[in-house]
């Protein structure tokens, strides 16, 4: 009877569950009391004990599942602590690459909304010193319109209509200017025809447009240089017997008061286009 | 020196007066048929031929001209604008014989 005693205790600790994790639960657990008893024991009167000890191991396996639950948890590899740990994690790093971004962004806002005064290569190489004749007779160079903004259209006397249209669209600018900024302009009036445009001539065709218009001639040569500076195309059309054309460039040049130059306004801009323009270009020169 | 008194305001006003006048007149007449020579490929009916001469006689003939062009390449541009789909597109003919599957 010990024998068998001592058969069962051994037959027992074999067939106990294993210690090491199993979360598989009861069934696994009396499988393997089974398996292990059959390969163990080969005669048949060990089949008795080998059933008590399997409900012995089946009652041991119980009370040792109630340990492996709390140990499955924790060898496992997820587990809730960790889940909120990547949730914290994730959220910190969207809401700090949220801000770095916005200021980036920002930034690039700043640097495009900020406003670019002026151009940054310098200015057109446009104007420069020359000598012409007024329409009184008397000898100017640039020198003589220091000191006041003008504004300097080339011409001739005999043109059909545009030069008397542009003459006229600058002298109501001048006046506008005057009447709502109360700035003076100097408006400068340069043929480049002088071979017809005598003194007289000029005298005469400036006086109908506005009393301060300043009309300039001079020699061929004197014109052609002042026309250089200024970047002016002008050519003679040859037309019937001794009339012709002149074709030349339509533009405005607007001189600040140190005959540098500042902006110039075609044929596309009308009265008020004009005096608006001339009167930002001095409000932006005074600041 | 001689001043020209044509090219100041005064000759100016009356040339374009007639100017307009000629122009008037062309657009007015516009449907007879042009048969007289005006400049730089320009015609127009024999009905505006006084104003035509009104018009030569009050300007310079370098004005005349340049005007003239002037109206003439306005006339094109304004024709290319018109919508009149009369004079473009690709001619339809009439189709020979109808296809029946």
């Amino acid at each position: 009877m010990s024998r068998m005693k001592g058969l069962i205790r051994t037959l027992r600790i074999i067939s106990q569950p294993q210690v090491i994790p199993l979360s598989r639960g009861n069934k696994g657990s009396s499988y393997q009391c089974l398996a292990s008893a059959t390969t163990t024991s080969g005669h048949t009167n060990v089949e008795k004990p080998v059933e008590n000890a399997s409900s012995e191991g089946k009652q041991t396996g119980n009370s040792d599942q109630t340990n492996p639950p709390s140990r499955s948890i924790r060898g496992g590899p997820v587990s809730w602590l960790s889940l909120v740990l990547l949730i914290m994690t994730g959220g910190g790093l969207i809401f700090y690459y949220d801000r770095e971004k916005k200021r980036h962004i920002e930034g690039l806002k700043a640097a495009t909304s900020s406003v670019k005064q002026g151009p940054s290569v310098g200015t057109a190489a446009i104007g420069g010193p020359f000598k012409l004749v007024n329409h009184d007779g008397k000898s100017v160079t640039e020198k003589d319109f220091l000191g006041k903004w003008t504004l300097i259209y080339f011409g001739f006397t005999h043109c059909p209509d545009i030069c008397p249209d542009e003459l006229q669209k600058m002298a109501t600018a001048i006046e506008k200017i005057k009447s709502t900024a109360g700035l003076e302009i100097v408006p400068v009036f340069i043929s480049v025809d002088p071979e017809r445009d005598s003194v007289e001539q000029i005298h005469d065709y400036v006086k109908e447009f506005h009393p301060d218009l300043i009309g300039l001639t001079g020699t061929p040569s004197e014109v052609r240089q002042a026309a250089r500076a200024y970047r002016v195309y002008y050519m003679k059309t040859e037309e019937e017997g001794s009339d012709y054309l002149v074709d030349h460039s339509i533009v405005m040049y607007l001189m600040n008061p140190n005959m540098e130059f500042v902006k110039f306004y075609g044929k596309n801009y009308d009265v008020d286009s004009l005096a608006d323009g001339i009167i930002k270009e001095i409000k932006q020169y005074k600041k | 020196m001689v001043i020209m008194v044509d090219v100041l305001s005064k000759g100016r006003e009356s040339c374009y007066k007639a100017r307009d006048a000629f122009y008037a007149c062309l657009e007015k007449e516009a449907d007879k048929k042009p048969t007289e020579v005006a400049t730089v490929g320009l015609l127009y009916p024999a009905e505006c031929k006084g104003s035509r001469d009104e018009f030569v006689k009050s300007c310079r003939p370098t004005w005349v001209k340049h005007f003239d062009r002037q109206y003439c390449a306005k006339k094109r541009v304004k024709r290319l604008l018109d919508n009149d789909e009369s004079r473009r597109g690709p001619i339809s003919l009439p189709q020979p014989y109808t296809f029946k599957p």
